[in-house]
C-alpha cells in the first residue's frame, strides 16, 4: 500500500453564516492515526468530509502525498471511508461489498475474490463473506465497511464516528480492532469522534476542535495532562473547578478545600478558579475537617467521593478501595492536593486563561 | 402446559380465524361476483343459450384491435417516460436538493385535485397553434399520463427512496470510485427495485385505464372504445371489459412474478 501523508492547509467552510472550518490546518504522517475530537458542531466531521471531497471547501488546500487534490471529485480521490451510519450495499453480500471498489477498478474476478477473502480475515470475519448486511450485527457490518474501504488500497483512511451506533462493549473491542488493522496496513488515518475515552484509547495524536479550529493538537497524554485551554480540560477527562484567592505567587487558597500550589505565577490578592483532576486530589477523615463527604459512588476500580465545602461548592475526589476504608458518608473530611493542577483561570469576566501552565514533564 | 389464559388465547384465535374467513369471503365475493356475472352474461346474453358471438364480433371489429394497440403503445410510452424522468428526478432531488422534496410532495398530488377537463383545456390552450403536429399524435397522451399518474407513481417510488439511507449509500459508492451512472445502476436501482416496479406498474395501469383525457382529445383508446361499444351492444361491452381485465391482469402479474421471484431468490441465497 502506498505510504503517503496528508496535509490540510487553512481549510475554510461556511454553512450560511456558520463558520464550520476557520482556517483549519493539520498534518497527518503516513501510518499515523489522528483523532479529531470535539462536541457536535465543532467542524470535525466537516473536516473529514472535505478531505473525502464530500463537502466543497470555501478555501484552503487538501494535499495527499504532495499532490493537491482539492478540486478532485470524491470518486477520483481514492479515499477509504467508514461512515457513522451503516453503509453496506444491502443487495450485495459482504464479499461483494468488499469487491465493489475493485470491480470499478476492473480488477479480475480471481484477484477480487482473493482480496475479499484476505480482508475478511484481516477484520476477523472469515467465512461470513456470503452474508448480507441484514444478517450481520452492527459491529460486523462496520468491520465489513472497514474491509471494503481498505480493499481499494486507499491513500488515506477516513473514519467518521464509525462506532457511535454500536453498544458499549462492541465499541471498545472494535476500536482496538480498528487500531490493530490500521497499524497493520500502515495508512494515514483520520478518526472523528465525540467520545474522549475513545480518542485517548486509540490516537497517535488527538486534535481537539472547537468552532472550526484546532484548539489543541497533541498526544493523548499531553492532551490529558496539559490541556491548553479550559475547553480542552473540560472536554477531555473529568475536572474539578475550585474557586479561591491567590495568597502567594504560586499558591491559591480556596474557601473550603485548603490551598493549592499551582504551576504558573498568579497575582496575589486576585480571585482564581483552579482546575484539578479528581485523581490529583486526596481525602482523609478528619473530625475537625471543614468539608463533608456527601456521597460515595463505586466505579469498579475506584470510588468517586463527592465532597462539599461549607460554601456549598462540590468537588469529586478519586479514592482507591484501600483509601476508602474509614471514610463514611456524612462525616467531616479534609482535602489535600497530590498532583499538579491543570489550569488557573481568573474567576470572573473572560473565561480564557491568562496564565498557561507549563508543567509538561513535571509529574 | 396450558393455563387458563392459554385457553382464552386459543378461543380468541379460533374466533379470529372464523372472522378472518368471513371477511375474506365477503371481500372475495364482492370482487368475484360481478366478474363471474359479467362472464356469464357475455356468453349467454339475451340468447338464453351458450354462444361466443359477442367475442367473435368483437375480434372481428377492426376498432377493437386498433384501440387496444393504441392503448398498449401509450401505456408503454408512459412507463418508459416515468422510468426515465420521474425515477431519476426523485433520486436526484433526495440526494442533491432535499429542500425541494417538500415542494415535489405537494406538486405530485396536484393532479388529484385538478379535474381532467381542466387539464385538457390547459393543454389545448398551451399548445394550440404551435404544436398542432404533436397534438394530433396520440403520443401526446403519454406525457400527460406521466403527470396525471404522479400521485401514484412518484409517491410509491418516493416511499422506497425514503426507506433507504440513500445519501450514505451514494457517498460510499462515490468514495469507492463509482461514477454517477455506476452509482445509480449498480447501487441505487437494485435496492429500489420493488418501489420502481410498483411505480411503473401504477403508471402503466393508469395509462391503460384513463378515459376522460383520451376521449376529450378524441383519441380512440381502449377505454374510449369500451364506452362506445357499451352504448350500442351490451354483450360485446361486457365481453370487452373482461378482455380488458385480462389485458391488465396478465402483464401486471408477470411483472409481479418476475420482480417477486428475484426477491425470493435473494432471500433463499441469504439464508443459505
Amino acid at each position: 500500500m502506498p505510504r503517503v501523508d496528508l496535509h490540510l492547509e487553512r481549510l475554510e467552510k461556511f454553512y450560511g453564516s456558520m463558520h464550520a472550518l476557520d482556517g483549519f490546518s493539520l498534518h497527518v504522517e503516513a501510518g499515523e492515526l489522528v483523532v479529531l475530537l470535539g462536541p457536535s458542531g465543532c467542524g470535525k466531521t466537516t473536516a473529514l468530509r472535505s478531505v473525502a471531497g464530500l463537502e466543497r471547501l470555501d478555501g484552503g488546500r487538501v494535499i495527499v502525498g504532495g499532490i493537491d487534490i482539492t478540486l478532485q471529485p470524491t470518486a477520483k480521490r481514492n479515499m477509504g471511508i467508514v461512515f457513522q451510519h451503516y453503509s453496506l450495499f444491502p443487495h450485495l453480500t459482504a464479499a461483494q461489498n468488499i469487491e465493489f471498489g475493485l470491480k470499478i477498478r476492473r480488477v479480475g474476478a480471481p484477484t477480487r475474490r482473493r482480496r475479499a477473502k484476505e480482508l475478511l480475515e484481516l477484520v476477523g470475519l472469515s467465512g461470513l463473506g456470503d452474508r448480507f448486511a441484514h444478517q450481520l450485527s452492527g459491529g460486523q457490518q462496520q468491520r465489513v465497511a472497514l474491509a471494503r474501504a481498505l480493499a481499494i488500497e486507499p491513500s488515506v483512511l477516513l473514519l467518521d464516528e464509525p462506532l457511535s451506533a454500536l453498544d458499549a462493549k462492541v465499541r471498545i473491542s472494535l476500536r482496538e480492532e480498528i487500531r490493530r488493522v490500521q497499524r497493520e496496513v500502515g495508512i494515514a488515518t483520520i478518526f472523528v469522534t465525540h467520545d474522549q475515552e475513545e480518542a485517548l484509547a486509540i490516537a497517535d495524536r488527538i486534535g481537539v476542535m472547537r468552532h472550526g479550529i484546532l484548539e489543541q493538537l497533541g498526544s493523548p497524554a499531553e492532551i490529558y495532562a496539559a490541556p491548553a485551554s479550559e475547553f480542552v480540560a473540560e472536554f477531555v477527562g473529568k475536572v474539578n473547578r475550585i474557586p479561591g484567592r491567590a495568597t502567594h505567587k504560586t499558591t491559591v487558597e480556596s474557601s473550603g478545600f485548603g490551598s493549592f500550589s499551582v504551576q504558573s505565577e498568579v497575582f496575589v490578592g486576585t480571585h482564581y478558579e483552579v482546575l484539578v483532576r479528581p485523581e490529583h486530589l486526596g481525602i482523609r477523615a478528619e473530625a475537625q475537617g471543614s468539608c463533608r463527604l456527601v456521597e460515595m459512588s463505586f466505579l469498579g476500580s475506584s470510588f468517586a467521593a463527592h465532597v462539599q465545602a461549607p460554601d456549598g461548592t462540590r468537588i469529586v475526589v478519586s479514592v482507591s478501595p484501600e483509601e476508602s476504608v474509614g471514610l463514611s458518608v456524612g462525616e467531616a473530611v479534609d482535602i489535600f492536593q497530590r498532583g499538579p493542577t491543570l489550569l488557573v483561570l481568573p474567576q470572573s469576566g473572560t473565561r480564557d486563561p491568562v496564565v498557561v501552565p507549563e508543567f509538561a514533564g513535571s509529574e | 402446559m396450558t393455563s387458563p389464559t392459554d385457553g382464552l388465547y386459543l378461543r380468541q384465535a379460533g374466533i379470529g380465524r372464523g372472522f378472518r374467513t368471513l371477511v375474506l369471503g365477503a371481500v372475495g365475493a364482492f370482487f368475484l361476483i360481478p366478474i363471474l356475472a359479467s362472464a356469464r352474461y357475455s356468453v349467454l346474453g339475451n340468447h338464453h343459450h351458450l354462444t361466443l358471438s359477442a367475442y367473435r364480433s368483437l375480434f372481428e371489429d377492426p376498432n377493437f384491435r386498433s384501440s387496444l394497440e393504441l392503448s398498449l403503445q401509450v401505456a408503454i410510452a408512459t412507463v418508459l417516460l416515468t422510468g426515465l424522468l420521474v425515477i431519476p428526478t426523485s433520486i436526484w432531488v433526495s440526494v442533491r436538493i432535499p429542500k425541494l422534496r417538500a415542494l415535489l410532495d405537494v406538486l405530485s398530488i396536484v393532479p388529484l385535485g385538478v379535474p381532467s377537463v381542466v387539464v385538457v383545456l390547459g393543454i389545448l390552450g398551451a399548445y394550440h397553434g404551435i404544436l398542432n403536429l404533436i397534438l394530433t399524435s396520440p403520443f401526446i397522451l403519454a406525457p400527460i399520463y406521466v403527470v396525471l399518474a404522479l400521485p401514484y407513481s412518484y409517491r410509491t417510488f418516493d416511499t422506497a427512496v425514503r426507506s433507504l439511507d440513500i445519501n450514505t449509500l451514494v457517498e460510499a459508492a462515490q468514495s469507492l470510485g463509482a461514477s454517477w451512472s455506476r452509482t445509480l445502476v449498480g447501487v441505487l436501482l437494485p435496492n429500489l427495485r420493488a418501489g420502481m416496479i410498483g411505480a411503473l406498474i401504477l403508471a402503466g395501469a393508469y395509462a391503460l385505464g384513463e378515459f376522460v383525457v383520451a376521449s376529450l382529445l378524441s383519441f380512440n383508446t381502449f377505454p374510449v372504445y369500451i364506452v362506445q361499444i357499451g352504448l350500442t351492444a351490451a354483450a360485446e361491452a361486457v365481453a370487452v371489459s373482461l378482455v380488458a381485465l385480462l389485458v391488465a391482469f396478465v402483464p401486471l402479474s408477470l411483472v409481479a412474478i418476475v420482480g417477486g421471484g428475484r426477491t425470493k431468490r435473494r432471500g433463499v441465497l441469504a439464508t443459505g
